[in-house]
């Protein structure tokens, strides 16, 4: 599959470089829109860039102090047995937090890079 | 050497897992505990250690934060203490930042709070021999720089830098950093960084006051500690009300902090290095959906097999040894009052304890070792789905784990857990996790349960693991009924750094069971010593009557009548007299029951090993001549030490730690009512 998307022509179109199924329909949606949701929704390894953070959130507080601001890179690493807690990488540490809220948190799909292919 | 009135006093400031305890420990020589789970050293921990020209210096380990925003109760403790340094409510001369120089931008959001208190700050950079391996290079010298600060490359597990810092704190207390040269750095200078990581729109204007940012970063409760505008002759106070009442948001305040670490680490990185991914391969397996908890359970199993398989070879060394002894004394010293005090109640009191000395250090190894390299941590996440169904946070893990050992320090480890009522149900629940104290109690009780056999190690340790999975049990769906009856509230949520992984400090761990073991010692040494002594003493007199047999003598006597008089609350449950004496000396530490049991029957004949007691206790006939101690009764026991509260050292530490003597003492009720009540039901139901 990866290898299909590598020789066809669309990567040579800058803004559409996250090839997974589930990004090609965005794709069709928009061809400029990047796929965004909740940090929760993120496949394994994939980066993204925070959006927002729901003011509400209950760990707001801590999450700053870790770093995670808008405009921050953040990768889902690892996800516990049972699906939640899941582990997030975030400046060069990692940490972890419940699927609920890693839910409340925004972030938009960086497109993958050329290792990651 | 005492430190004097004059000494410098230094405060230990750091992010959890930054070495911070093992720099403590190599500076001071007072050696405490070096963990990766962030948050252990929850202990307020001060040394001193001496400067090249032979003065002394006090030093003060803080608990590890992340920033001036404290988030749960020890984090509460070090900013408090660092503000009331800063504005000279307490002395304090210097802070040493210690920071994780290959987890930079986390250590440097820390230090942009502590650079706003414009106090004398010597920066150490730990961790460089990591650092070195991952081909991460820092400038030394542009750090010190920029900062305005001492900043010395260090590793304190290998001792690297550890004599550069003695010498620093040895010198002139450096000139405190000034914040206008210091918040430079976030001004913009020409070419963004790679990843912008703020919005213009979204940051602070560049050169504010210190003070007003400091204000802003503090938590509304530690405001009121900074000393208002007016005040003259503090290096901190509050900005003016209007300052105060400023717009800003916590998150503008957080992009502003990092767009400055940002740009320091730009500064002073020559290159970047690439860290290792050994963690991440770990991770995935210790989390993998099958083998994650096939690692945990086969540790969890080891952990529990090794502790009884293991464990005997020391006790029958530690058993013979206490028998030659006894027999050694018996063969100097003529019959009479002090031979049977020797014998009968200092080496068989004391001697029936420290035979559990192998067992508790090893349960005290295998959580130490959890704990430094990392996997404790995992550990609690694999758990949190599991706990958070029954209203614990996976946090609540370590202290229940640490409960295995000894409620005291479990109870202390709950100090990082942030919601006050998850931390008052983990609290709740801990004493029932059964702790080492309990080990001589079900390991005589198994014994007397399962007669020698070809099975019976088998059979003994899967009694043990019952009794272990009954009171765990019940911790678990108590903390579930807490929280929907007396704890009632939303539950809470759940965030954790997972430290890499790293190799054991050995020599720390060490440390750490000799420790361990040194106070368990000399707890047998001076608290069951003395009780076994007065124990005897009960047992022995009054003498009154000359020629009486030994059971009517210990029928007689101070101990007897006291057994007696409890006899009829406890009859019920299917004990005697002699197992009410041990009971209420229980309360003093559940341990003394195999003492007290060994001294009360020592009375009638020689037993300096578990094995003399098992014989003892089995020839124990009721009035009538029934069996007392049937296998109903030995339950019925193993369930009442399962769930009483028979610790005085846990109520003490309960309440210290809820500040209150209303949940101690509901504890001590509660679990006590609910042991009776349980072994009631058994006995009456399937007794006599």
């Amino acid at each position: 599959m990866k290898r299909f998307f590598r020789n066809s022509t669309l990567i040579k179109h800058k803004t559409t470089s996250v090839f997974t199924l589930a990004n090609l329909s965005q794709y069709h949606q928009h061809p400029l829109a990047l796929k965004t949701g909740p940090l929760d929704e993120l496949p394994m390894q994939q980066e993204a860039k925070i959006l927002e953070l729901d003011p509400a959130h209950p760990l707001l507080q801590r999450l700053y102090d870790f770093g995670l601001l808008p405009g921050t890179t953040v990768k889902l690493v690892g996800k516990a047995p049972l699906g939640s807690p899941l582990i997030i990488s975030v400046r060069g540490g990692r940490f972890s937090i419940r699927k609920q809220e890693a839910r409340q948190i925004q972030v938009e799909w960086l497109p993958l890079t050329h290792s990651q292919l | 050497m005492e430190p004097t009135a004059t000494a410098k006093r230094i405060l230990l400031v750091g992010v959890p897992n930054s070495g911070k305890t093992t720099l403590f420990n190599s500076l001071t020589g007072l050696r405490q505990k070096v963990a990766n789970y962030p948050g252990v050293t929850v202990e307020r921990k001060t040394g001193s250690c001496l400067t090249i020209h032979g003065d002394s210096i006090e030093i003060e380990d803080l608990p590890g934060l992340y920033s001036l925003h404290p988030q749960s109760p020890d984090e509460r403790i070090s900013v408090q203490t660092i503000l009331e340094g800063a504005c000279g409510k307490n002395r304090t001369d210097l802070l040493l930042v210690v920071a994780d120089a290959c987890n930079l931008e986390r250590s440097f959001s820390l230090l942009y709070g502590l650079l706003l208190l414009e106090i004398p700050l010597i920066l150490v950079l730990n961790m460089m021999d990591e650092a070195d391996t991952h081909h991460l290079h820092l400038d030394i010298e542009k750090l010190h720089h920029r900062l305005g600060i001492p900043v010395i490359p260090a590793a304190a597990a290998t001792g690297r830098g550890v004599r550069e810092i003695r010498i620093a704190l040895s010198s002139r207390i450096p000139t405190p950093p000034r914040w206008d040269e210091v918040s430079k750095l976030s001004l913009p200078q020409g070419e963004e960084s790679e990843q912008p990581h703020c919005e213009s729109d979204r940051c602070l204007p560049p050169l504010l006051s210190p003070r007003l940012l400091l204000w802003h970063h503090l938590s509304p409760s530690e405001r009121s500690i900074l000393p208002p505008a007016s005040t003259t002759g503090s290096s901190i106070v509050a900005p003016s009300l209007e300052a105060q009442q400023l717009p800003i948001s916590p998150e503008s305040l957080a992009l502003t902090r990092f767009r400055w670490v940002q740009a320091l680490i730009q500064e002073s990185t020559k290159s970047r290095g690439s860290l290792s991914l050994t963690t991440e391969k770990i991770d995935q397996w210790v989390t993998h959906p099958v083998w994650g908890w096939v690692f945990f359970f086969g540790l969890m199993i080891g952990m529990f097999y090794s502790l009884f398989s293991l464990a005997s070879y020391p006790m029958d060394w530690i058993e013979a040894g206490f028998a030659f002894l006894s027999s050694g004394v018996e063969s100097l010293l003529p019959e009479g009052n002090l031979r049977a005090l020797i014998t009968n109640g200092i080496i068989a009191g004391v001697g029936g304890i420290l035979v559990f000395l192998p067992q508790i250090l090893i349960l005290f190894l295998f959580i130490c070792l959890l704990e430094d390299t990392g996997y404790l941590a995992r550990a609690a996440i694999l758990m949190d789905r599991i706990l958070h169904r029954f209203g614990l946070p996976g946090k609540a893990f370590i202290p229940l784990l640490s409960s295995y050992a000894c409620a005291i320090p479990g109870i202390m480890a709950t100090r990082t857990i942030e919601d006050s009522k998850d931390r008052l149900n983990t609290i709740l629940v801990a004493p029932w996790m059964s702790c080492s104290a309990r080990l001589p109690v079900y390991t005589l009780l198994v014994a007397l349960l399962i007669p020698e056999g070809p099975w019976s190690s088998l059979t003994r340790a899967g009694a043990m693991i019952f009794l272990y999975a009954l009171g765990t049990g019940m911790a678990i769906l108590f903390a579930w009924l807490f929280r929907k009856t007396i704890l009632k509230g939303k539950s809470t949520s759940f965030i954790m750094e997972l430290p890499p992984y790293r190799m054991p400090a050995w020599r720390s761990v060490l440390q750490e069971i000799f420790h361990r073991g040194k106070l368990f010692v000399t707890n047998a040494g001076t608290v069951i010593l003395a009780l076994s002594i007065l124990i005897w003493f009960l047992t022995s007199y009054p003498q009154n009557v000359p020629h009486a047999t030994p059971t009517e003598q210990l029928k007689s006597s101070y101990a007897g009548q006291l057994g007696s008089w409890i006899e009829p609350s406890i009859k019920p449950l299917g004990y005697d007299w002699k197992i009410g004496v041990s009971l209420l000396s229980s309360f003093a530490a559940r341990e003394v029951f195999v003492s007290t049991m060994a001294i009360i029957y020592g009375v009638e004949g020689e037993t300096e090993n578990l094995e003399g007691i098992r014989q003892a206790l089995l020839q124990e006939k009721w009035e009538n001549g029934a069996m007392i101690f049937t296998p109903l009764v030995c339950l019925s026991l193993m369930i009442f030490y399962v769930f009483a509260m028979q610790c005085m050292s846990t109520i003490a530490v309960v309440k210290r730690e809820t500040n209150s003597w209303r949940w101690p003492l509901f504890q001590l009720f509660f679990m006590t009512a609910f042991a009776y009540l349980l072994c009631l039901i058994i006995y009456q139901i399937w007794g006599p």
